[in-house]
């Protein structure tokens, strides 16, 4: 089983360290797993943040978000995630290409760390730049910094960095004149589309990592399918990363809301595994 | 016992009871109730032991059927089910999902006047397994001493089945890896709960692993390890690629990405391997449509039908753009489906997907067809007829028109031979262009029947047996490579 | 004259008002009398219906004389004083307190660039467990916090934010709190401890760790709450929640309706979004002053109601004997042939507390025609002949049961009725009934948010029922089936063929429905079924409640 080795919390954002030792010798930079928390949950993708060879371990940033990752909340060290399949989807394209803009938020502010780490062995000029609300929410941060040339903060409130958001902080640079090769962003639709528009107008190649609904993750099913260029593509195995000029964002924010009511229906007869039901059980 | 053939000619086939149609469509549960062990007899009876034996030339599997027939009319059931699990690890499924008519009852004697008075080998076949299952623990079959040899399949569904049950009765180490969280491949991802429920095939699976077979779960091959992985890393001294024909095929229409558009596959894993029909205890959801579109004419569309109307849908269209005899489905799936109150727009195809501001679908513009000159398949060419579109309002559509090679595996397998489709090139048992790689099921043939995979897997397990014994007989060069 | 016409209250004294005379009573505060005169002070702890204690100091004014400002909420008003409410200055120290306020409430998103954007953008709140941020939270809608920042017209907020980091209290039934959204306005206390008289939750702790809890910080479950929710109507932020309809963004609709799952006939509005009920809550004028509603009206429906376990499809039992769903065409002549095989006083129809006046009526005035008024309803396990002297004899001749409330009739009851051939099941569950070989058919029927009518409540209240959602399936209400199955039996005397005849003649009879004994409060069931087996929360609450204290009230 897929044991629940660390877990901790930052602002919602949980930290799950997780065994996997197969997984953690074949994952690369950009890959993703499907993770199960029971045998009832959904399948859900979720980016591998960091991994060891070592200890056998993968690390994922889940947000909590909705009932299947609010299965993943509850989970205590010690436990075990019913299943946890992958590495899945395409690796991200590592080469040498110069400077390399990375631009994370939410969940993608640990998902670029391993494309970080990845560019700098390859002898980019790693630039990373990551948004949050405030500036206690940034999470993975010495990791990110040891593989940056430097980092780049942005927060909603002015609390650290810039007052704005990542495409903000890539405007400034613009303005100075910064030299950018290739971009990659990692975080929410809708932030994944802002950046994309602050790098389309000097060409800059975008890629960015989309987070469309999966099912399998083997492209047997073709739910996660996105239009890219005019052409229908699989997130799970064409993907996840796609060129950020050319996605249809309206699409994929549509496809994405498409169970947005059982979403909210799930919730009225949850059986909640809280406090006082375990009690009533007398497992307390 | 002692009738004559005349007198087992006279016997009336006996048809299974089952769940009336005006029921069923709204319940989960399996159609057909089985036969009771006096009806099992009865049909039984019926079979004359024909010496040629055309029904067994008629198994892709050569089940020894005459004989396990006669063993249920001796009421040795239990027996029965073990004389075919001598050939096919999984009657209990074969029974309910082959094709029987186009195969072993299609040349029985019996049905020689009357196709329809064939003895019914398929229900006489899951009867007996279903007896066994349900009466008997479970019998590990016996297994030959460990020959060291680690063989390595890749899938879970029936071709994957067949090859463990073989091998690992053989004195191999067989290990399964499998993509989902369950094995069983389509039968549990792709074929509905009410025509296979799925604990028939968690005992089949259960069964094998007893064996001694390894599955491992959520491991997919092309990802997780290539096929060359296997065998450098992980020292397999064969690998069998079992892993159904994969990529679902859109049409090229407008609409095709709207939500409330799915693949079958989709569909079908939703409902069935993820039990969304149970929402809200199992947690993925499943779109219930009002007007549901289906469009294709096989097997899987038939199940995308029954399932949707099951889900509550309250109106279920099967558009397809031949004629019915052109229908690759099975002529008792149809039937089971009309019964159920699904509507067929025949001759048609959709043209177009229509959408609300919300990018739902809202409905479906279809285009008329007539039948033209036979094309390369034999079947009647569909030709559009000018001008002849019509519309109607649906809020989910489920495209069932086939599959593509999934190239998960071919791609990260650069030195093994695909067709211009991307299927798997083998020779008649199996052998891929690659040494000791052997593949079988829907990634060769493309979509087929869960009875001729479980033949290729039969296949290819002797021919990996025979390779593998005569490789470690330095002498024997094989005439394959 | 006009000024004679004029309705003056009584023992009226005046003061001014930004310049406008107004007229108090003694007793008022500033703020009653603002409020009543239509001027606006902001406030979030203050509330007509509840007590002040001018904790939150947004409702600060100038009175004339007085030193510095006085928070109007708990200021007395005094004859001949004048008072300015708004003023550059004031608004400026409310700027200053509200930014205050926001700096212990994670309010990042009210001064964010793409606020718009983003809010449009996730249109229904992303379920977050721990809410960071407006586009995260449930309340985002109703907030106060953010009305007042579009009030005062703030642009930013000078302070860092202090967060609490407290954990989630999720562990309760039906309800999440995030005390790291509460502002400590103390509404929700004073509504449990002075309106209520529950005292479940307080101010613990002290200085900077204040916050509100119960005592010895036990589970809400395990103390006095009882988990009305009053609390979470009050609160002014996301800080309290109602788990179980939280996050499906505006509702399409919000229908005012009654709450019948028992006597008292609690007014509610119910959210429809997707033609479900989604959720309830109670109406504009609710006065937290009292007891409005409990757990169950405001917590329980959206669970109860669409459940995948309802009955969804009328049932018929074919001569093979097997059960198939049919159509509404179909089954009605059915139903009507069964009861022709019988003769009226064969017949006896169990009626549901929990169904609407017409309904009730209909299946009387069914009765009375068909069945000899053999009309009897289950309370408390036992057989209720209502209106007229039944004894054990006529049980005895009785061999079709109409049964409307399935879930009642327990095995000891059945075996009661001992030449019982034939039961006729009309319910919204199903039950261990169903399976019964005796059942001939079974007709799906409405719950009350799925169909319009009228209930008597306690307190000879008679109340409306309103249509807020879809039913399930093909199922109707109660007295539509009735009249279908009684029209179809082509009787003369039968008289109600539609909705308004039977309201008809209810205002004739109204004897009829007084005599239905009504649900009582403490009931667990709605229409026999168990609540507690559609809500698992409801089942932790009631259980854990038995078993500390032996009881459960709401």
């Amino acid at each position: 089983m897929y044991e629940l080795v660390e877990k901790s919390e930052i602002f919602n954002v949980h930290k799950m360290v997780i065994k996997a030792p197969g997984i953690a010798d074949s994952m690369k930079p950009g890959q993703f797993c499907i993770i199960m928390a029971t045998e009832f949950s959904e399948r859900i993708p979720m980016t591998v943040s960091d991994w060891s060879t070592d200890t056998g371990t993968i690390t994922i940033y889940a947000l909590e978000l909705g009932i299947s990752t609010l299965e993943l909340a509850r989970m205590k060290v010690g436990g075990s995630l019913y299943a946890v399949t992958g590495p899945l989807g395409t690796p991200s394209e590592i080469r040498h290409y110069g400077t390399v803009v990375l631009g994370g938020g939410c969940y993608g502010i640990g998902g670029i760390y391993p494309i970080a780490k990845a560019c700098k062995e390859a002898g980019n000029e790693v630039i990373s730049i990551v948004e949050a609300r405030y500036s206690p929410m940034f999470y993975h941060e010495k990791e990110l910094q040891q593989v940056s040339n430097q980092v780049f903060y942005a927060t909603s409130d002015g609390s650290r960095g810039k007052k704005g958001k990542v495409e903000d902080v890539i405007a400034e640079m613009l303005e100075r004149g910064a030299r950018v090769d290739q971009a990659f962003f990692m975080g929410c639709t809708q932030m994944l589309e802002r950046c994309s528009e602050a790098t389309r107008p000097i060409g800059i190649p975008t890629k960015v990592a989309l987070n469309s609904i999966m099912l399998d993750g083997t492209g047997m099913c073709g739910a996660c399918r996105v239009t890219v260029g005019g052409e229908t593509k699989f997130a799970c195995v064409d993907g996840p990363e796609f060129d950020g000029h050319k996605v249809d964002w309206r699409e994929l924010q549509q496809r994405k809301s498409a169970y947005t009511e059982q979403e909210a229906v799930v919730y009225q007869s949850l059986s909640h595994e809280c406090l006082a039901e375990k009690k009533l059980r007398g497992e307390l | 016992m002692g009738l004559t053939a005349k007198e087992r000619m006279a016997i009336e086939r006996h048809s299974m009871a089952e769940q009336p149609a005006g029921f069923r469509n709204r319940n989960f549960e399996e159609v057909p109730y089985g036969y009771t062990p006096d009806e099992a007899v009865a049909e039984a009876q019926r079979c004359l032991s024909c010496k040629n034996r055309p029904c067994v030339s008629g198994c892709p599997v050569e089940v020894p059927i005459p004989e396990f027939i006669a063993l249920v009319t001796e009421k040795r059931f239990t027996e029965a089910a073990r004389l075919i699990k001598t050939k096919n690890v999984l009657p209990a499924v074969c029974g309910r999902v082959c094709p029987q008519e186009t195969q072993c009852e299609a040349v029985c004697i019996q049905g020689k006047k009357d196709k329809t008075q064939a003895v019914a080998i398929g229900n006489l076949e899951r009867f007996a397994a279903d007896f066994e299952r349900e009466n008997n623990p479970m019998e590990a079959p016996e297994v030959q001493d460990k020959n060291g040899l680690k063989v390595a399949i890749i899938g879970s569904g029936p071709s994957g089945l067949t090859v463990a049950g073989d091998l690992i009765r053989f004195g191999y180490e067989v290990t399964i890896y499998e993509a989902f969280h369950r094995g069983g491949g389509v039968l549990v991802y792709g074929i509905p709960e009410f025509r296979l429920p799925k604990k028939v095939v968690e005992t089949e699976i259960k069964a094998l692993e007893d064996t001694g077979v390894t599955i491992h779960y959520n491991s997919v091959i092309g990802r997780l390890y290539t096929v060359d992985d296997l065998f450098k890393r992980l020292g397999f001294s064969a690998v069998f690629i079992g892993v159904g024909a994969g990529l679902p095929i859109f049409l090229d229409i407008p609409g095709m990405n709207l939500n409330g558009v799915f693949s079958a596959n989709e569909y079908l894993t939703r409902s069935n391997l993820m039990k969304s029909y149970l929402f809200p205890q199992y947690k993925t959801p499943v779109i219930v449509g009002k007007g549901v579109a289906v469009i294709g004419g096989g097997n899987v569309a038939m199940d995308s039908a029954r399932t949707a109307i099951r889900l509550g849908a309250e109106k279920v269209t099967i558009v397809y753009r031949r004629a019915r005899e052109q229908m690759p489905a099975r002529a008792a799936e149809v039937h089971h489906a009309e019964e159920e109150g699904i509507e067929f727009r025949l001759l048609s195809s959709p043209v177009e997907i229509f959408r609300n501001d919300q990018g739902w679908v809202t409905g479906m513009k279809c285009q008329r067809y007539e039948l033209g000159e036979p094309d390369e398949s034999g079947r009647r060419r569909p030709v559009p007829i000018e001008n002849s579109f019509f519309e109607f309002d649906c809020d989910l559509v489920v495209v069932s028109i086939g599959g593509k090679a999934n190239p998960l595996i071919t791609r990260t397998t650069p030195d093994m031979e695909v067709n211009k489709w991307g299927y798997i090139v083998t020779d008649p048992w199996g052998r891929t262009s690659k040494r000791s790689v052997y593949a079988g099921g829907d990634i060769v043939t493309g979509a087929a029947t869960v009875i001729s995979s479980m033949g290729a897997g039969r296949r290819a397990a002797k021919a990996i047996h025979e390779d593998l014994t005569k490789e470690n007989d330095e002498t024997f060069t094989p005439d394959w490579w | 004259m006009a000024e004679v016409a004029e309705q003056k209250p009584v023992a009226m004294e005046t003061m001014t008002i930004n310049g406008k005379t107004v007229s108090f009573s003694s007793g008022e505060t500033i703020l009653d009398v603002a409020r009543r005169s239509g001027i606006y002070i902001p406030t979030v702890c203050a509330r007509a219906d509840l007590p002040s204690t001018g904790s939150c100091r947004l409702c600060i004014v100038k009175v004339e004389g007085a030193r510095g400002y006085v928070t109007s909420c708990t200021t007395p008003a005094e004859p001949d004083m004048v008072v300015t409410t708004n003023s550059e200055e004031i608004e400026k120290l409310r700027r200053g307190i509200l930014e205050l306020i926001l700096s212990e409430h994670p309010s990042a998103c009210l001064v964010c660039a793409i606020r718009e954007t983003c809010e449009k953008f996730n249109a229904p709140s992303s379920k977050a467990g721990r809410v960071t941020g407006c586009n995260m939270c449930p309340n985002r809608d109703t907030c106060e916090l953010r009305q007042l920042v579009e009030y005062l017209g703030l642009e930013g907020i000078r302070y860092p934010l202090l967060y609490k980091g407290l954990p989630l209290e999720r562990d309760d039934p039906f309800m999440d709190r995030d005390y790291n959204l509460c502002i400590l306005c103390g509404r929700c206390i004073r509504v449990c401890q002075e309106n209520l008289g529950l005292s479940a939750i307080s101010f613990i702790r002290r200085g900077h760790c204040t916050k509100v809890g119960t005592s010895f910080e036990k589970l809400h479950v395990d103390g006095n709450c009882v988990f009305c929710m009053h609390c979470v109507d009050v609160c002014p932020t996301g800080a309290l929640t109602v788990r179980g309809s939280k996050w499906y963004g505006y509702p399409d609709s919000e229908i005012p309706t009654t709450c019948i799952l028992c006597e008292r006939g609690c007014e509610l509005v119910i959210d429809v979004k997707w033609n479900k009920v989604m959720g309830a809550h109670p109406t504009r004028d609710m006065n937290a002053g009292k007891r409005e509603y409990c757990v169950k009206g405001r917590c329980c429906l959206p669970a109860l109601f669409n459940s995948p376990h309802r009955l969804k499809y009328p049932a018929i039992r074919r001569d093979d004997s097997t059960m198939i769903y049919t159509d509404w065409g179909y089954v009605i002549p059915q139903v009507s042939e069964a009861i022709a095989r019988y003769k009226p006083e064969e017949i006896a129809i169990l009626c549901s507390r929990s169904l609407t006046d017409e309904s009730i009526f209909a299946l009387h005035e069914f009765a009375r025609v068909f069945a000899e008024s053999n009309v009897f309803y289950i309370v408390e396990g036992e057989i209720v002949f209502p209106s007229i002297e039944k004894s054990d004899k006529i049980l005895k001749d009785i061999k079709l049961l109409y049964a409307t409330e399935a879930n009642s009739l327990s095995k000891e009851i059945e075996e009661q009725f001992v030449s019982l051939e034939d039961i006729i099941i009309q319910d919204i569950y199903p039950s261990p009934m169903s399976r019964s070989p005796k059942v001939s058919a079974i007709l799906p029927a409405t719950v009350f948010t799925e169909m319009d009518g009228t209930k008597s409540c306690a307190g000879n209240r008679r109340k409306s029922v309103t249509k807020a959602a879809e039913p399930q399936g093909s199922a109707i209400p109660d007295w539509e089936i009735t009249v279908r199955v009684g029209t179809a039996l082509n009787s003369a005397d039968f008289r109600i063929k539609d909705f308004r005849s039977i309201q008809n003649h209810i205002l004739r009879h109204p004897w009829v429905i007084a005599a239905v004994p009504m649900a009582p409060k403490d009931s667990l069931t709605y229409r026999g079924s168990p609540i507690a087996d559609f809500v698992p929360d409801f089942r932790i609450f009631v259980e854990g409640r038995v078993q500390s204290k032996g009881e459960v009230h709401f």
